[in-house]
């Protein structure tokens, strides 16, 4: 059934398109602006619509075809030939043909450039139109078209006198000539050539993004003031038709393919004057042969400008190619602006703690302790330390007194075993084998150029042998103390050579929980806090989630304070905090997290796992269907099969995070994306869980135009998540339910505005209820396992 | 300095066997705890005096789950109420994070006040009367089943709840140690524990979630927790694999022996009682050793009780009096006895002078104040030579004491906790009269 409504979502998208949008609006606004000749608007509106038909029918790319990616061009040519041509049966063939050539071309030249990383832009529109311009003239004979000289009859003929006298009078209207230049400009892109249809595609544009239209503005001003420098203004290449290759050069160069940003405008400001070389060496060439330049000076310039960018060694941090085409300038720059953040570490491996319980770290990285030294520097060492600090019981002169001896040491990750030297004796306390430095060693390979070293185990410990295979969580011995170690601890590190004693790789953990050194004090929280927050300018990856929370409240809130005569818990026991991608610290009591079982299993989201949702306050209602698909990527995605809303998701065993949402924010879905936005799946009662929104979630308009047309440069707006356990501590029960609250708020200026609250329920391993209050309504959900 | 006074002793000359360290050089006084001392302690609060060290009510209970903790990946100590019944004990081994094990339908309420949520409240205990079984199932603790006569209760009980309440099955086993406990719980060897899980399985009323097994107490051999935890390990997988229910947690129990020489004993416990590593370390090699996967071990929950707390409590006493016995022992006569001192029937107490002596020391029995025979505390230590009024100090008296002492002859004294930072906090009054007699009602006949 939604055939027919998706075919014409289409037709819009090609006509968005002309602008690398998916926006409805500007479609709609381009389409009634190509239809001020009614003409010309059908046969672009014609030939699009066989360009769609025959794109699904022929089988292409349907995402493709969807967005309008392989129509635009046959849209364009519909409109240039009807523009060039004078009516009848010869252009309506032509016409016809004329967008079945750029359909082909479209799917063709796209291709072999996608493969080349590179979009085809609007190259088979040219070629279509010389095409056919230079076949048609022997074959056919057509009149050059009036209604561009005489549109005003048309104009009669459609509104009658009160539409002549509307029309006349924006066309005299005083428009400032660059103004009147500019918008004549992009309604040139219709083959348009009055202020009003460039003022209604200028507000379309605007309409659809605000950086693209800035950007509109720099290129059409950057050619203006080329051009000045080169001789008497407003002569040749600035002519209208011509203007718009500047303008959507500049957005396509500063806004669509590169994420915006101050060197993307620069990158756009620079290729005007390319642009103007391009054109006029292109129309000067193209004269001779009787051709007309149309759009091919653009797309050598977006081309050329884009495919330099693609052959960089090193990208820099300034010019980002777009990573995944969201079709909206502040929709790429939102999403990578957080996912630069968020999704730094997928694809690594995940490393965890090589132990069980808690273990104190005695030398983190670069700490300038006595061992990790220069290129060294990048290990780990731990022991297990009592509350007073201490790592033995006892008077500490035997190997046995000391907590850390004989305890299991695991594998942090899967992988093989490089190799294992077990053989060196423990020394006695207080003494040192500088000899055998590392004393007893596990190598473990976890990828090619990637190892891991876990060095001065207890003698003969080691249960495995070189080309075993180890899970992560297999015991690979017990800690000892031989080696460079006067007293029991395990030394860990990564590396990126397979020798004992390689020189070190900084290398993040996936996830632990960790102790602060100093407990006491707010002071050492809000330096955490600080360091998560300028995590995003130093981009080291040092930023993680951690969940660092404010204060934590306590565990037990029922035993009252008071009791002990002094006011709270001067001497509550410390809780510890998860961190994500992270590295411990020196004197920090890190240990493994506890998954929650139930957040687990309801999390995990196989792919064909499908819920069932519904409003209880509506049961006539259908039930919408989420899925869980997998793309070609092997992204897990949640698909609302209803509203075709599309969440991607990701994790591991301790966390799930939403990283994208595409489709109808009215959906249920998008609450769901943004109740569930990271959700770690360990039992954290009292602590909050932060997270970052990208800006694209802000519903306030007056705000985020705001904030659209200054984020390239500078991002006020912070849009928060933040994340709760609602339920008591007997939700850390297998087979309990477990109750989540999340917000999301947005700061500006030191203000803090919340968008959304929501409470989720998971019950018996599956996400039961969901229950969002926003500002204007509250949707209460049920979710259950959709039958097979 | 003008040297105390002290009384005059005549011992019989013993040649004894030589010993390579000399001969002990009198007893070490201990004349403060945590910081206090004993002397300022029983000024404030009086003689007797039970004191409690948070302190190391907290350093144990890390040590343990430090022991095990380090071994296994998911450890949980539920505090063994009946061990110890002050709040102020409860309360900070529940803010460490212990859950609470309960026997009654008063322990039940107890940990309840003391803020545990119910689901981390197990309900042990062969004594489970409908009423308790119903509370415990309304706060949705943890029944741990007792017998079969109690399943049939409980599922009565279960008939009229919403949700399935959640049990584990107690099981009594042959883990080689004697005498075998077989008192609690269902026995696994005739298969009755087998019966007893299909049983609860096949109800569909109640939710399985556990095994427990308590072995014994003051056991001291680790290798006994070895072959408890394989058989227990061996039957949650079994009902895995039969009854298709996965068992989330394995109770070990508790029975882990703490530093108290028990009576009889030939060496001090000190020296043979093995550490709680050597537990941990027979328990979780025995369950990661057992078949199950990777991720999918169960939660252990250990309910010890002696070993968090033994250490952390002391009690002050005062001498009242010396006295030659007819035997010409000596004999010592304190202000507490076997009222405040349960413990002394299982164990040789070790027990201070609260001051500095001279080398002397004569062997003495240790009587209580009770007017009873059984009122001995230990029948031969050696001390130095007390005078009436001085101070001595009970050690690892944390256990039982402060939950079976009796209102006997006497009144109950204070109860202190001294801080981490050496803060004295009263946390049990001493007894009064009128604290007594409050419910006592006399029949009108007997009024005038």
């Amino acid at each position: 059934m939604p055939t027919l409504p998706t075919y014409f979502r289409t037709i819009l998208n090609s006509y968005s398109m002309l602008f690398f949008s998916q926006h409805r609006g500007l479609g709609g606004l381009l389409l009634l602006v190509s239809f001020a000749h009614p003409l010309v608007g059908m046969a672009g509106l014609a030939s699009t619509m066989l360009a769609v038909a025959g794109a699904r029918l022929g089988g292409f790319n349907r995402e493709w075809t969807d967005r309008g990616a392989y129509s635009f061009n046959s849209l364009l040519t519909g409109l240039a030939l009807a523009s060039f041509y004078a009516p009848g049966t010869a252009l309506a063939g032509l016409v016809l043909v004329g967008a079945g050539v750029a359909l082909l071309l479209s799917v063709a030249l796209g291709g072999w450039l996608s493969g080349r990383g590179l979009p085809a832009l609007s190259l088979p529109f040219v070629a279509t139109v010389w095409l056919l311009m230079l076949g048609s003239a022997p074959l056919l004979h057509l009149l050059p078209a009036e209604a561009n000289i005489y549109w005003l009859n048309e104009a009669y003929a459609l509104g009658g006198p009160r539409l002549v006298n509307l029309m006349q009078w924006v066309g005299e209207w005083p428009w400032p000539p660059l103004l009147a230049t500019y918008l004549r400009a992009l309604g040139s892109v219709l083959f348009q050539d009055n202020a009003l249809a460039g003022l209604l595609v200028a507000a379309g544009l605007l309409w659809h993004s605000r950086i693209a239209f800035s950007l509109s503005v720099l290129g059409f001003l950057g050619a203006y003031g080329v051009l000045l420098l080169a001789g008497p203004a407003g002569s040749g290449p600035l002519e209208y038709n011509l203007g718009a290759n500047y303008i959507v050069a500049a957005v396509a160069v500063g806004g669509v393919f590169v994420i915006p940003s101050v060197a993307s405008y620069g990158w756009a400001l620079l290729s005007v004057p390319v642009t103007v070389v391009a054109l006029a060496g292109i129309t000067a060439v193209l004269s001779k042969l009787g051709l007309p330049a149309l759009s091919l000076p653009y797309c050598a310039t977006a081309l050329l400008f884009l495919y330099v960018l693609l052959l960089r060694e090193r990208p820099g941090a300034g010019l980002v190619l777009t990573p995944v085409q969201r079709y909206s300038p502040e929709r790429n720059l939102y999403a990578y602006a957080t996912d630069r953040v968020r999704l730094a570490h997928q694809g690594t491996v995940a490393f965890t703690l090589p132990f069980l319980g808690s273990w104190r770290c005695t030398q983190g990285y670069a700490s300038g302790g006595p061992t990790h030294l220069g290129a060294w520097g990048q290990a780990l060492d731990f022991a297990i330390a009592d509350a007073d600090g201490r790592t033995y019981h006892g008077t500490g002169l035997a190997l046995s007194d000391y907590y850390a001896y004989n305890k299991p040491v695991l594998a942090p990750a899967d992988g093989v075993v490089e190799e294992v030297v077990q053989h060196i004796e423990d020394n006695n306390i207080g003494e040192v084998n500088t000899r055998d430095n590392w004393g007893n060693t596990v190598v473990l390979r976890h990828a090619p150029g990637l190892y891991s070293q876990l060095s001065h185990l207890r003698a003969h410990s080691v249960p495995v042998k070189p080309g075993d295979y180890v899970r992560r969580g297999d015991v690979l011995g017990t800690c000892g103390s031989s080696g460079r170690s006067p007293e029991p601890h395990l030394h860990f590190q990564v590396q990126a050579t397979p020798y004992v004693g390689s020189r070190t790789l900084a290398y993040p953990l996936a996830y632990f929980m960790a102790v602060p050194a100093t407990e006491a004090g707010t002071a050492a929280e809000s330096v955490r806090q600080g360091i998560a927050e300028a995590a995003e300018l130093s981009g080291g990856f040092r930023q993680a989630y951690s969940s660092a929370g404010w204060a934590p409240e306590p565990v037990w809130a029922a035993v009252g304070p008071g009791e002990g005569g002094t006011d709270g818990f001067p001497q509550l026991p410390p809780v510890p905090r998860l961190h994500h991608f992270d590295v411990p610290r020196q004197n920090e009591t890190v240990s493994p997290p506890t998954f929650n079982r139930t957040l687990s299993q309801a999390l995990r989201f196989p792919p064909g796992y499908a819920l069932n949702v519904r409003n209880p306050d509506t049961p006539d209602a259908p039930a919408q269907r989420w899925e869980v698909f997998t793309d070609a990527y092997n992204l897990t995605y949640l698909r609302c099969q209803t509203t075709g809303a599309v969440a991607y998701f990701a994790g591991d065993e301790s966390v799930f995070y939403f990283t994208a949402f595409y489709g109808s924010e009215a959906s249920w879905l998008y609450l769901f994306y943004q109740a569930a936005y990271r959700i770690p799946l360990v039992s954290l009662p009292g602590q909050t869980t932060h997270d970052t929104f990208p800006l694209s979630i802000i519903r306030n308009p007056a705000l985020s135009w705001a904030q659209d047309v200054l984020a390239p440069f500078y991002r006020f707006l912070k849009p928060h998540f933040r994340l709760e356990w609602a339920g008591g501590a007997e939700a850390a029960w297998p087979g309990r339910p477990v109750r989540l609250r999340s917000r999301v708020t947005v700061g500006y200026f030191g203000r803090e505005r919340t968008e959304q609250t929501a409470e989720l329920t998971f019950r018996d391993g599956l996400l039961t209820e969901l229950r969002v209050k926003q500002a204007a309504r509250e949707v209460y959900l049920t979710c259950s396992i959709a039958g097979a | 300095m003008k040297l105390p006074y002290e009384r005059p002793t005549i011992r019989k000359l013993t040649a004894g066997a030589l010993n390579k360290f000399g001969p002990r050089a009198g007893a070490t006084p201990t004349t403060a705890l945590d910081g206090v001392r004993v002397e300022e302690l029983v000024a404030r609060f009086g003689s007797p005096l039970f004191v409690l060290s948070e302190r190391q009510l907290r350093r144990s209970y890390q040590a343990a789950v430090r022991a095990f903790g380090t071994r296994y990946p998911q450890v949980q100590l539920a505090w063994s109420y009946k061990t110890n019944y002050l709040n102020a004990v409860c309360r900070t081994f529940h803010q460490e994070g212990a859950w609470a094990e309960v026997v009654s339908g008063m322990e039940l309420e107890k940990a309840l006040l003391n803020g545990v949520p119910g689901p981390h409240i197990l309900f042990n205990g062969p004594g489970k009367r409908r009423a308790d079984l119903e509370r415990a199932c309304a706060v949705a603790a943890v029944i741990h089943l007792d017998n079969a006569d109690e399943l049939h209760l409980l599922l009565d009980v279960a008939a009229s709840r919403p949700a399935p309440p959640r049990v584990a099955l107690r099981v009594n086993l042959d883990a080689g140690s004697y005498p075998q406990w077989d008192r609690f719980g269902f026995n696994l060897e005739n298969g009755e524990a087998w019966q007893a899980l299909s049983r609860v399985v096949a109800s569909g009323r109640l939710e399985l979630v556990g095994l427990h097994c308590h072995i014994g107490t003051y056991v001291l051999q680790p290798s006994a927790y070895a072959t408890a935890a394989a058989q227990l390990a061996a039957l949650a997988l079994r009902c895995q694999r039969k009854l298709k229910t996965t068992v989330q947690y394995l109770d070990l129990g508790g029975g882990f022996p703490s530093t108290n020489t028990l009576k009889g004993a030939y060496l001090p416990a000190t020296d043979t009682v093995p550490s709680l590593d050597e537990y941990a370390e027979a328990i979780t090699g025995a369950l990661l050793a057992a078949g199950f996967r990777t991720g999918e071990l169960p939660l252990l929950v250990l309910e010890a009780g002696r070993a968090l707390v033994d250490d952390a409590g002391s009690l002050i006493g005062t001498v009242l009096a010396t006295k030659r016995l007819a035997d010409g022992r000596r004999a010592t006569i304190l202000d507490f006895g076997v009222n405040l001192l349960f413990t002394s029937f299982w164990y040789d107490h070790h027990i201070s002078p609260a001051r500095q002596f001279s080398d002397q020391t004569e062997p003495t029995v240790l009587y209580g104040p009770l007017c009873m025979n059984i009122d001995m505390l230990r029948e031969s230590i050696a001390l130095p030579l007390l005078s009436a009024g001085d101070q001595v100090v009970v050690h690892k008296v944390g256990a039982y004491n402060m939950s079976q002492w009796q209102q006997f002859i006497n009144l109950r004294p204070n109860v202190v906790l001294i801080d981490q930072t050496s803060q004295v906090h009263l946390v049990r009054a001493a007894e009064t009269l009128e604290y007594l007699q409050q419910l006592e009602q006399v029949p009108v006949h007997l009024q005038s």
